[in-house]
Parts: structure tokens; sequence; C-alpha cells
């Protein structure tokens, strides 16, 4: 079972790198179906940390066109899914910073690790506080992560989202295993207490994180 | 470990990422403690909750908009390889550029900026991240600096979390082709648009209420509100009584929505009812949101009847059932944005008003006692600011004078040669007027 396995991962590998040489050559469709099982990660990265579907699919297919641009360039020491994240994460940064620039707001830093996180979007009170669906309950948790400071936000997208292990993560945002751990459990942590003040109002929110 | 110690590590444990020990002790821990078993799995379900959010499927022209890009940068990769056969012709209007930003920066800084010292140098590094870019093991002390400097924000970020790099997915160069080149395309395309022209629009607001009343009447005001909301075109959303048995404390809370337009005059009406002790709005603005869902909406349904078509017209058996599940992709997304349309009518047409009840009784102040512990932590801190203030001042001032110190010597070299070929001109001419009299 578990040869079979390695062998599955090793000719999925093979054909990846088959794939990316053609691409390397211009070939187009060799392209598609090597980025087609990132795509929607990529896109759905975009829509957690932008906050509309026309950035998250422009945001994508910049990170297409990078990927595509620089194929050259890897060198395939690492894995290519590891690439991939990197660009999306440093694609995003870039996004974010360019229009917070725009809105002369200030973007708090990626670094200090000492500070408690902040909701830059610190009024909540306006989220859907009616449950009984679960597309609200979907919307109410978005907004939850959204409302995450980006450095924050990046890590738990990556985690709950595109289910990346802790290692993954910290090769993509280029931080340690160890940030990626504070920063996840002080993330969890301040959507919780949110959440959980926002519950004490709302019955079928309390049900849904389990807290009653 | 003590409970929170315990709690700390749930983070980790829960996406088993712990290491084997602190995994252990969690689960003896937890065997014993039932409070820590409770909040481990509320913190699970929490989780599991947040991981539902799940992903939402590509655009429907993500494909083809894809394809039309790679050509486009086909042919472009084409024109760019060309330039690229002269690499040297690269680097060199690369190095041009960059030492006319550095010269103009450093002009300007020691020109304006000599009297103004350190706050000059600040002020410079935050406009010039280019030559920001080149000071290296400066950095740090900088950073430091123009740490309170709001337009530096982006360079910490830049700082901290470097570029796609360092570890041997491209070399250095490489990555300064990278970032050239996004800039270039962000240059270009203006690749996140801002839709226009939405003042035509009706806009989309959700307006939310919240009050605390105080009462003398629990039962009556909890009433009254009821009606109040079918009387403004509403309903009751939910509601909570709690009553303490044998305690005369009654308190609880009632969540209405009342048609949107009108709902002043319900919070007037709730106002009647006792005292009002807290009161806040907010307010969400949806617009586009909406809008961008209703555009999505039109195109997925053209989508549909584009498919339709082709379902009539299909041959083959493979073509019927790849056509079926595409339909039924798409209808799904059409139902699901329907829905949300629907969802957000509502949101906003209808407003909430969240009422919190009390009979007096239940009305305590509670003050929190800070103390002196809190006061000598401030203490603390603000001198601990300052000297790091202080030191930082010192440090920036120090390099103020090395940054400019070229500048200066190339000015200077610049003056004195200035000066030497105006001597020598005054001088030549005067040799040269006695020639032309004697003539
Ligand atoms: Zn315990």
């Amino acid at each position: 079972m578990k040869t079979k396995n390695t062998a599955a991962v090793s000719s999925q590998q093979f054909e990846e790198m088959e794939l990316i040489k053609k691409s390397r050559n211009g070939d187009t469709a060799a392209f598609s179906e090597l980025v087609a099982p990132y795509s929607k990660r990529i896109y759905n990265i975009g829509l957690k940390m932008l906050n509309n579907r026309e950035d998250a699919a422009d945001m994508a297919q910049d990170v297409l066109l990078k990927i595509f641009r620089n194929l050259n360039r890897f060198r395939g020491d690492a894995a290519f899914s590891t690439w991939v994240y990197r660009i999306s994460v440093n694609t995003c940064r870039d996004i974010l910073r360019s229009s917070y620039r725009q809105h002369e707001r200030l973007f708090t830093d990626f670094g200090e690790e000492n500070e408690q996180p902040e909701y830059e979007v610190a009024d909540y009170s306006a989220l859907p506080e009616q449950l009984y669906e679960d597309r609200e309950s979907n919307a109410y948790l978005l907004a939850l992560i959204r409302g995450l400071t980006p450095k924050y936000r990046i890590v738990m997208v990556l985690r709950e989202v595109s289910g990346l292990s802790y290692q993954e993560i910290a090769d993509a945002v280029n931080i340690s295993v160890g940030t990626v751990k504070s920063r996840l459990n002080r993330a969890r942590a301040a959507m919780r207490e949110k959440a959980l003040a926002d519950a004490e109002h709302n019955p079928q929110l309390a049900r849904l994180i389990n807290c009653q | 470990m003590k409970c929170e110690d315990i709690r700390r590590h749930f983070s980790e444990y829960i996406d088993l990422e712990a290491p084997e020990e602190i995994a252990s002790a969690i689960e003896e821990h937890v065997a014993a403690c039932g409070e820590c078993r409770r909040e481990l799995e509320a913190f699970r379900k929490f989780n599991a909750a947040i991981a539902s959010v799940g992903e939402e499927e590509l655009p429907f022209d993500f494909a083809v908009t894809l394809q039309a890009n790679l050509e486009e940068e086909k042919k472009k990769g084409r024109s760019r390889s060309r330039s690229k056969s002269r690499p040297w012709l690269r680097a060199l209007a690369a190095c041009a550029c960059l030492m006319l930003v550095l010269g103009v920066f450093s002009l300007g800084s020691s020109l304006f900026g000599l009297s103004m010292g350190a706050s000059a140098a600040q002020d410079a590094a935050a406009s010039a991240p280019m030559a920001y870019a080149m000071n290296g093991s400066m950095k740090r002390m900088d950073m430091a600096v123009t740490e309170d400097a709001a337009p530096m924000e982006e360079y910490i970020i830049a700082e901290e979390e470097a570029p796609m790099g360092d570890n041997g997915f491209y070399d250095e160069a490489e990555v300064a082709e990278v970032e050239m080149e996004a800039d270039i395309d962000a240059a270009e395309g203006g690749s996140l648009k801002r839709s226009a022209g939405e003042s035509t629009v009706k806009r989309k607001i959700i307006k939310n209420y919240s009050l605390s009343l105080r009462v003398e009447d629990f039962d009556a005001a909890y009433k009254r509100i009821s009606e109040l909301a079918s009387e403004y075109g509403g309903y009751v959303v939910s509601g909570n009584t709690s009553d303490y048995e044998g305690s005369i404390v009654r308190d609880g809370w009632l969540s209405i929505r009342v048609d949107a337009e009108r709902a002043d005059e319900v919070i007037d009406h709730i106002a009647e009812l006792g005292t009002i002790e807290h009161n806040s709005f907010s307010s969400n603005d949806v617009t586009s949101d909406y809008y961008d869902t209703q555009t999505r909406l039109e195109q997925y349904r053209a989508q549909e009847e584009r498919l339709l078509e082709l379902y009539q017209r299909a041959e083959t058996i493979e073509d019927l059932i790849s056509l079926e599940s595409e339909m039924t992709r798409v209808i799904a997304e059409i139902e699901s944005m329907e829905g949300t349309l629907r969802y957000y009518d509502q949101l906003t047409t209808l407003s909430l008003i969240d009422v919190n009840l009390y009979t007096p009784s239940t009305y305590t102040q509670t003050v929190e006692p800070t103390g002196w512990a809190g006061f000598w932590e401030n203490v603390k801190s603000g001198f601990l600011r300052g000297i790091n203030n202080t030191l930082d001042s010192i440090a920036s001032i120090f390099i103020f004078f090395v940054r400019i110190l070229p500048t200066l010597i190339l000015l200077a070299a610049i003056a004195m040669l200035l000066l030497f070929f105006f001597r020598r001109g005054r001088r030549g001419r005067k040799e040269k007027l006695p020639k032309k009299e004697q003539e």
C-alpha cells in the first residue's frame, strides 16, 4: 500500500516535470494542464485575502502569468507547489500593499511577534446575525477571516482553507514554523473571542461554534 | 502543567502539528480535567466551522482569460528575449537608473535637508525606497527611526517577509528582475480595476441598531417591542428571557427586524418604554458586492443558455454527459447567487434592532481596579521607549551624515573644478585681449 502510494506521487511529479518542460517551450496547453490543480486554490487564497471576486480573479491570473514567465527559473529543488504558493503569497502582499497605499491607510506590518492581532475592521456589528442557513454562517465566518490583519490572515487561509502543513506555510510565507504556530494560535484566539462575543446575542451562531 | 499552558497548545494540537510530548501532555490533562476537555471540544468545533468556509469555484471565464493572457505573454516574451540577448545593456541601464535616483535623492536631501538634520533624513528615507534597498546593513537602524512614519510601513513589510528568493528558488538578481517586471505590469495594466459609476446605482446598505433599555415592567416592554416588529413591516428574529428562581431580577434580549426606512420611528417608540442606557448604530455598505453578484449572475445565465443550446445539438453521449455536469454546476452557482441577492435584499430593506432589556436591579456598574501594577507598567514601557527613541535619533543623525558624505565630496569637487576653469578662462581672456590690441 505504502509503496504504491509513493509510486503514484513520483509519477505525478514526473508528469509535472514533463509539463513544465513543455510549458517552457511555450506550450500553453501544457501549461494550463500544469496549473489546473492550483488555479482554484490560488483564486481562493485571493478571495480570502482580498475583498472581492474581481480582485481575486485578477490576482490569480497575475500569479499564473508570473509562473509562466518564470518557469525557466524553477530549478526543481523544491516542490512546484511550494513555488506556486510562494508566488501567490507575494502577489497578494503586493496587491494589498498598493491598495493600502492608495487608501493612505496604515498597513500593520507582518513582523512584530509579541503584539496581539488586531482587527483592522474593528466593527463587526454589521455582520449577518441570522444564521439559519449555511450561506449566511459562511458569510459571517468569511468576514471573521477577512477581519484579521494580513499577516495573520495569510497563515489562517493557507491552513484552514488551503489545508497546507505548517512547513508548507512557512515556506510559502517565508517565516519559521514556530512563527506559523504562534500566528495561527493568535489568529484563532482573536477570531474566537470575537465570535464568542457575537454569539452572546445570537443563539444560532452560538450553536455553530458550540459555546452554549 | 496548568490549564492555561495546556490550552495554549490546542491550536497546534488540533492541526496534528504538536510535538509528541506536548500532544501526550494534552491528552493526559484532558482525560483528567473536564473543563479543558470541553474547551478542546469547543475549540475544535470552532475551527471546523472556519474550515467549512471552503473554496469557491473559479469564475467561468477564468480558463479562457488565462489562455488569452498566455498568448499575449508569449508575444511579449519573444520581444523581451530579443532585448535579453544583450544583458549588459540591461545591467547598464539599471545601473544608470539607480545612480540617477541615488544622485537626485542625496542631492535633494543635502540641498534641503542639511539644516533640518535627523527629521529630514527620515523623510528622505521614506520617500526613496530605492536608496533604501541599497543600504544593506544600515537598513535595520533606519527601520527603527522611521517606525512612526506612516509611508514607511510598507517597506517594513518588504524587509520582514523577504521577497521570494533567499532559499534557493531564485538568486538575488533574478528577484530584482521579477519585481521590476511586476512593477511594470502594475503600471501598464492596472490589474485592479475599481468599478466605476457606482454613484448611478442604488446603494445597498445594511443598517443595524443595538440598544440597552432599562425598564420597570419587563413583560410589558418585551411584549410591546414584539408588537412593534409586526407593526413596522417586520418580525421578531429571536428573543430570550432569563428568570432566576426566587429572584426579582429580570433580563433578556430581543432582536427584531423592521422596515429600514422607518427604523428611527421604532427606536423612538422603544425609548418611550424605559430608559435607553446604551445605543449604537452600525452600517455596512454591500453595494459593490451586491452588483458584483448581480453581474456574475447575468453572466452565468447567459452561460446556461449557451449550454442549453449546445445540449440540444450534442451528438455523442460523452458530450451530453460533460454538458450535463457543466450545467449542473452552472445551475448550482445561479441558485447560490440568487440566494445571496435575496439575502442582501432582505438585510437592506429590513433593519435589525437588538434590544437588551433589564429591570433596574440588574443594573450594576463594575469598576475594574487597575492599581499600581498597571501604572508602573506604563511608566516602565514609556521610559524604555524614550531610551529607544533617543538611540534611534542619534543613529539617524549619524546615518544621515554618512549618507550625504559622498554628495558633499562630489559637490566640493565640482565646485573646485568650476572655480579652476573659471579662473583659467579669465586668465586666458586676459592673455588674448592684449594680443588683439597689438594687431
Ligand atoms: Zn485543565
